[in-house]
Formats: C-alpha cells, sequence, structure tokens
C-alpha cells in the first residue's frame, strides 16, 4: 500500500498508565502518520485497549504525554472537542439503544459539532450508506445483528467527520459470520485513505491491510514495524512465541 | 393514634424557648383580632358533631370542603360565636390532630366532646365543662349482659371502647374479670366491634350511646346512674371541656362568660336536640342487610365518596408527578461523576450537595408520613408562625415524600445503563449533560417507570393520612360518613372498590404509557434510492444476519 505521509497527527510520550498499583502501561511512545493504518496486537491483557482509551482520553494517562498535531491533549482545553477529531469505534459496539441507526449517526453532529439537521441527517445517510446500513436508518440497535450494530457504530464515527478512527476490538465480539463484513468495511476505509488505529486479534487484517503493526505485551511495546518485518521476520522473542500460537489455532 | 398524638406533642414542647415564643405571638395576631371564631372538630363523632351533606337543621359549611357539620359542638359553637359577634368557621380535622392544632394556634378552639383530663390541660387551656357527660355501658339484645342492673353483673365480659378515652383507660378495668380487648381507634369502631360480636360490650358516655341506639336497633343501653354498683369516675373524666391555647385567658374568658348563662338541664336539652337531628334519627336506623346498607350509601353519600376520591386521585397525581421531578434533581445531582482533575470547589459544593440529599433522602424515607404531615402542617404554626393553607401542606408533604423514594429509584435507574452508552456518547465528544440528557436520562426514565407507577398507586393508597390534617380526601370521607351513620362496615368496602378501581385504571393506564416509551416492535426498511421519502418496504421486522456483500454494493 502506498501511503503518503503528510506528518504525524498522533505521537505518545513516555505513556504510563497505573490501575491503583498495577502498571498497566509502561512507557509507551509511538507515532502515527496521516494515513497510516496501525494495528495493535498482543496477548489479552497486554495494555492493548487501555493505550487506545488513553488515546480519547476515556482514561486519563498517569505520566507521558499524548501529542495530537503536535499538541499535548491533556493542555488542549475542551476533551469533548478534542473528542469530535478522534472517533471510537468499540468492540460492545455501544450504539444508543433509545435512538434509531439514523438518530444515532445524527446525535454528535447535532450536539457536538453543532451542524443543522438537514447537514446532520445527510451525512448521517451518507455514511449509512458507506457502511451498507443505510435502509436500516428506522431501526432501533436491539433490532439488529451484531455486525449490524458495528456496521451503524463505525458510521457514527465517521458522520463526525474525525481525523483519526480508533477500532478497540471490533469484531470481538461478533460471530465469525460477521466478522468479515465489519473488517469488509474496515478495509474499504483503508483504501479509502482513513487514518485509522486498531485494537485486534484479526492477524489477516494487520498483515494484509495495515502498514503499521504494534506488538504489546505486559504493558510494553515489544516490537513495531512493517507487516513484513513483524510477521515474516520477526525479532523479539515474545513476538515469535505470540505469533507461532496465532498460526497454531489457524 | 394516641401514641403518635404524644410523641407529636412531645415533638412540639421540646422546641421549648421558640415555641413559647410561637405561642405568644399566636396569641396577640389570633382569635379575637379576626373577628372569626375557628373552631376544629372531627365532624365525624355523633352526636357531638358529624358530617352531612347539606345544611339542614341549621348545619354549618366545613372549611375547604363542601359538606356542612352539625351537632352538639356546632349548636354549641354557633351560641358561642353568636354571643360574642364573631364569625364562625368549622374545620374538620382528625381527634389526633385536635391538641396540636389549638397548640400551634391553628385553630381558636377546639369544641369536640374533649374530656377535661389533667393529660391535656399540661398541654391546653380547658374552659368551664360545657356538658357533663355520664357513662354508660351499650350491649346486645341477645348477650348474656342485655338485662345487666349494674356493674357487678357485667363480670367476665369481653368489652373494649376507644382509644384514648377515661372510657376504656378508667372505666374498663373496674368490670369484674373482664375481658379487655385492644381499644378501638374511633367510636365508630367501637360499635362496630359490638355490632359484630367481637366484643359483648362497650362502654362510653350517653350522647354516644344514645346516639348509637338510632343506628343499631339491637343495641341495649346500661345506665347505672344513681346505682352504687356503678363505673367509678372523677366529675373530671365526665366533664367535657372547649381547649384554647395555653395562655389565651382572653378567649377562655369570653367563652366561659357565655357558658356561665347556661344550666346543665340546658346542656341536656340541647344534647336532646343534636341526637334528635342526627342522621339516621328517624328512628329507622341503618337498613338491615349488608348490600341494602350499600345501597343506601351509595344513595346518600355517593357524591362524597365521589368527590373524595377526586381529590385523592388528584393530589396523587400531582404529587407523583412533582416528586418525580424532585428524584430526577437529586438522582442526577447524585451521579455526577467527580474526576480527579475537578476543581476543589467543584468537589466540595458536590459534596455538600449530595449530603443534604442523602439527609432529606434518608429522614423523609425512614418516618411516616402522617407523622410528617402533621408535623410540617402544625409545626410550622407552632414553631415559625407559618400557617400553611390544608392545600399546600398535604401537596408538600406528598409531593417531598414521593421525592425521596424516586431520588433513589433515579440514581439506580441511572447507574443500570450500562457504562458503554456513556462512553459512546463520550466519544462522539458530547458533554457531560447532553450525554445525560439525550442518551442517558431517556432510558434511565424508560427504567423507572415501573417505579414511577409503584408510587403513583402508593401515593392513591397513603393519601389516607392526610385526614390527620383535615383533608377531605377519600378516607376521610369514609371518617366522615362511620362518624355519622356508624355504618362502618359497608362503608369500608365501598372505599376499598373506589381505591381498587383508580389503582387498577392507573396501572393500566402506566402500562400503556410504557408500552408507548417502548415504540414499534417492527421497523421498516427504507429503499435509499429516493432518500428518506421514498415508499417505505416493510420488512419482518427480525434483523438479517449473516454477511452482506458489500463489495458489490460499489461506492456510494
Amino acid at each position: 500500500m502506498n501511503k503518503t505521509d503528510t506528518g504525524a497527527i498522533v505521537e505518545v510520550r513516555h505513556l504510563n498508565k497505573h490501575f491503583g498499583q498495577r502498571e498497566i502501561l509502561k512507557d509507551i511512545n509511538f507515532t502515527v502518520n496521516q494515513g497510516d493504518v496501525t494495528t495493535i496486537i498482543g496477548p489479552s491483557g497486554s495494555g492493548k485497549s487501555t493505550l487506545l482509551r488513553c488515546l480519547n482520553l476515556l482514561e486519563t494517562p498517569t505520566a507521558g504525554e499524548i501529542l495530537f498535531h503536535g499538541q499535548d491533549i491533556s493542555q488542549s482545553g475542551s476533551i469533548p472537542a478534542y473528542r469530535t477529531k478522534v472517533g471510537m469505534v468499540f468492540q460492545s459496539f455501544n450504539l444508543f439503544s433509545n435512538l434509531t441507526v439514523l438518530k444515532n449517526c445524527m446525535l454528535g453532529q447535532e450536539k457536538a459539532l453543532k451542524r443543522d439537521k438537514k447537514t446532520a441527517q445527510e451525512k448521517a445517510l451518507f455514511y449509512l450508506e458507506k457502511v451498507g446500513m443505510a435502509e436500516y436508518v428506522n431501526a432501533k440497535p436491539s433490532q439488529l445483528s451484531g455486525g449490524q450494530q458495528q456496521r451503524v457504530a463505525i458510521a457514527r464515527a465517521l458522520a463526525m467527520e474525525p481525523e483519526l478512527l480508533l477500532f478497540d476490538e471490533p469484531t470481538s465480539a461478533l460471530d465469525p459470520e460477521m466478522v468479515g463484513e465489519v473488517l469488509a468495511v474496515m478495509q474499504k476505509l483503508a483504501a479509502e485513505g482513513m487514518t485509522m488505529i486498531v485494537v485486534t486479534h484479526e492477524m489477516a487484517f494487520a498483515r494484509d491491510v495495515s502498514n503499521h503493526v504494534v506488538f504489546m505485551s505486559d504493558g510494553l511495546i515489544c516490537e513495531e514495524g512493517t507487516p513484513d518485518q513483524l510477521f515474516n521476520h520477526p525479532q523479539n522473542e515474545r513476538t515469535v512465541e505470540f505469533l507461532s500460537r496465532f498460526r497454531q489455532n489457524g | 393514634m394516641k401514641k403518635i398524638a404524644s410523641l407529636l406533642m412531645a415533638l412540639v414542647l421540646t422546641a421549648g424557648v421558640l415555641g413559647s415564643l410561637g405561642a405568644v405571638s399566636a396569641a396577640d395576631t389570633g382569635v379575637l383580632s379576626d373577628n372569626v371564631l375557628t373552631v376544629a372538630m372531627e365532624c365525624a363523632y355523633a352526636p357531638y358533631n358529624w358530617t352531612q351533606s347539606d345544611d339542614s337543621n341549621g348545619a354549618v359549611p366545613i372549611r375547604d370542603s363542601a359538606d356542612y357539620a352539625n351537632g352538639y359542638d356546632v349548636m354549641m359553637a354557633k351560641k358561642i360565636a353568636d354571643a360574642l359577634g364573631m364569625e364562625l368557621e368549622i374545620v374538620r380535622l382528625d381527634w389526633d390532630s385536635l391538641v396540636p392544632a389549638v397548640q400551634s394556634g391553628t385553630v381558636d378552639c377546639v369544641i369536640a366532646g374533649q374530656s377535661i383530663t389533667s393529660e391535656r390541660l399540661e398541654s391546653v387551656d380547658f374552659t368551664e365543662p360545657y356538658f357533663y357527660a355520664s357513662i354508660v355501658g351499650l350491649t346486645r339484645t341477645d348477650s348474656p349482659y342485655a338485662q345487666a342492673q349494674g356493674l357487678s353483673d357485667l363480670e367476665g365480659a369481653t368489652a373494649t371502647s376507644q382509644l384514648g378515652t377515661i372510657w376504656y383507660d378508667g372505666c374498663l378495668p373496674q368490670i369484674p374479670n373482664g375481658n379487655i380487648l385492644t381499644p378501638q381507634e374511633s367510636a365508630p369502631a367501637m360499635l362496630m366491634a359490638l355490632e359484630t360480636g367481637r366484643a359483648n360490650l362497650i362502654v362510653t358516655d350517653i350522647p354516644t350511646a344514645k346516639a348509637a341506639l338510632n343506628a343499631y336497633s339491637d343495641f341495649v343501653l346500661l345506665d347505672f346512674t344513681g346505682s352504687e354498683d356503678n363505673f367509678q369516675v372523677s366529675s373530671e373524666d365526665i366533664n367535657i371541656g372547649i381547649s384554647v391555647q395555653k395562655g389565651n385567658t382572653q378567649l377562655k374568658d369570653a367563652i366561659n362568660g357565655v357558658l356561665a348563662t347556661m344550666t346543665e338541664d340546658d346542656y341536656n336539652e340541647m344534647m336532646d336536640q343534636a341526637i334528635a337531628i342526627q342522621p339516621l334519627s328517624d328512628g329507622e336506623g341503618l337498613p338491615q342487610g349488608f348490600f341494602a346498607q350499600i345501597v343506601y350509601l351509595l344513595q346518600n353519600y355517593g357524591t362524597n365518596y365521589l368527590r373524595g376520591a377526586g381529590i385523592t386521585i388528584l393530589i396523587a397525581v400531582i404529587c407523583t408527578a412533582i416528586g418525580c421531578v424532585i428524584g430526577l434533581g437529586c438522582g442526577i445531582v447524585q451521579t455526577i461523576p467527580c474526576e480527579k482533575g475537578d476543581s476543589a470547589a467543584k468537589k466540595a459544593v458536590l459534596g455538600l450537595a449530595r449530603g443534604i440529599l442523602r439527609v432529606y433522602v434518608e429522614i423523609f424515607r425512614g418516618t411516616p408520613m402522617i407523622l410528617q404531615a402533621v408535623l410540617i402542617f402544625y409545626g410550622a404554626a407552632y414553631l415559625f408562625g407559618l400557617n400553611l393553607d390544608m392545600w399546600s401542606a398535604a401537596l408538600i408533604i406528598v409531593s417531598v415524600n414521593t421525592g425521596a423514594y424516586m431520588a433513589e429509584s433515579v440514581r439506580g435507574g441511572i447507574l443500570s445503563i450500562p457504562v458503554g452508552q456513556t462512553e459512546g456518547a463520550k466519544a462522539i465528544g458530547l458533554t457531560h449533560v447532553q450525554t445525560m440528557t439525550s442518551v442517558i436520562l431517556p432510558q434511565a426514565l424508560r427504567n423507572i417507570m415501573p417505579q414511577v407507577g409503584n408510587n403513583l398507586i402508593i401515593n392513591i393508597k397513603d393519601t389516607s393520612v392526610l385526614f390527620i390534617i383535615g383533608v377531605a380526601e377519600l378516607f376521610s370521607v369514609h371518617k366522615g360518613v362511620v362518624g355519622a351513620i356508624y355504618a362502618y362496615f359497608p362503608s369500608a368496602v365501598i372505599e376499598m372498590g373506589i381505591y381498587l378501581i383508580m389503582t387498577l385504571t392507573c396501572s393500566l393506564i402506566l402500562r400503556w404509557v410504557e408500552k408507548r416509551m417502548d415504540g414499534e416492535s417492527n421497523y421498516t426498511l427504507v429503499k435509499q434510492t429516493g432518500g428518506l421519502n421514498a415508499p417505505r418496504h416493510v420488512d419482518s421486522g427480525k434483523p438479517r444476519t449473516g454477511n452482506l456483500d458489500l463489495e458489490t454494493k460499489g461506492e456510494c
């Protein structure tokens, strides 16, 4: 994949996160450039999700800094305003159960971006169309399958037209049949040049779609590089061990 | 009830200095300055006082009600007011509220067939007696005591009387080997106990007994007056007096001046008149048979029951609504997140607010509403000279009470919303307030709807304690009806029916509202070729599962 780097969107420097006595993230450093599709892989409990949640301040880092376009986000005033630029897709979709599909995709636009109703509806429909869910505007989340809900959640995030999209294990709560439909949408977004950070256990996606792979274990980044480097020539012992298990399991 | 009254008195009295200040100021501004003599009575204690639905026989309107009061007390009150050149206002209050009402200055005096006991004299001042009520027994014609000639003939009788009276406390223990049952809450209840056979003997005063004979043709009066073999009571116990606020000698002397113009014979004559114009005094008594009695009640008091039901439902609905708003506010404050980065000022204000709300919830959830009602209504007058009108007091009490329950329900409702909903809202840049109003509260409100329903139904029933401050709701109608014509059981059945109809109707309405809130169980698929306005294709509504081939859909 050819990506033209137009500068770093996110830089993470010496990030630490403690939950009480437990150190979840230890001195995390990495950079995401415009157009990058970064996947974060690693065993469960390695701190991948916590790292992602720190990036849009759903968790407050204990130490270190996160720079967004060179500016420390903890110093940048309004957290809600920052979050409108950094979309998030959750493992459990987190669609608003009291609102229809359409309203789910309009709420943030109207409330946070102050877009008028007509614009918000047009954008919502545009992105729902993109994820193949435009027919379902009238449905409530509980009436949809998991894969459908996740695609709506992606549309909801896209409708905010963020500069960066975070995916927190977006397919882990789905049965295998539905994983494909969500990955297809993500693949399409990547192809369109969306900057994404994806925490995932889908190794095929990491290998084939992302241009940058980060392997985490025990709160540390053990290794990072291109998919080719990581999957075909892993240097770190933990990476080798993790990937071998993944290969055995299919 | 007696306990409630004495606890109340204790509470009010402990107010000490403040209390005496209040008493003085009330005495200064009350009574004679406004030229209206405000008299409290139960309006449910025939023949002393009762409720009737028209102004026949010189009945006087009851304040804040469509009913009229009549009876010996009303006749006496009219006489006093006339003699003093004052206007008369009758206030209907529960028996237990009479002393606090005169103590707090809410009313000028109580003319309600109260005995002048030393206990009461500690709380209020009494005029000279306005009636001498000798003590008699009542039994049924079929009881073994129907022929009793003296107290000793009553040996072993199963007996009861009214709570908090000299009849129960002083006379019943004099029955040799008497089997004394628990006291009854009112005179009608006591008569009911005799009629149903739970008791074979009741002890009361002669007016009450004579009035009861009007309604119950199978009752026998046992009057041992003049015999040595009679109940031994001190004159204090049978002297019926008018109570005024302690220290209000001005009014007391004025009333005594009027009483001095009358003799005991005048009193007895007036009492006979009262008994003669009492409901059911036409000699027919209540119709025989349960259903006949129900029909009789509905014919004669049907509008009273309906009016009472209307007031009950109105208070319940309004107060549930206000209570929900209060609860919503409290619940929201209790669930505002307090994060590490927040300023000390925010934390302090939030902490203080939560502390206050916690105390509010615990106090109003943790004490009986009947006590709150009396405390707010009379306490405000006694301590602060603040004379709340009955309706405001009723609305405040029930709303604030409902609010305390709803606060916890709302808090629970908010906490029950999965944290993912909040995170989803935060992630698209909503503020805390926006998250609450657009995402969390709509869901929380849906979840607490059953609780709202619960509270509405509880309120419909619990407004019945408002009779204590004189609100003419449904239960007080029952008290009025049985106080006038003693039809205790049929009236209770009618009331049960009305309450049940009201609560069932509310249940049904709430179910319907919940259904509406849940919205359609189906949804329609919208073909996007023509936008949202295109003709709708109705789908089965079942979620589609499986892969949709995105590749073939192309770019949009």
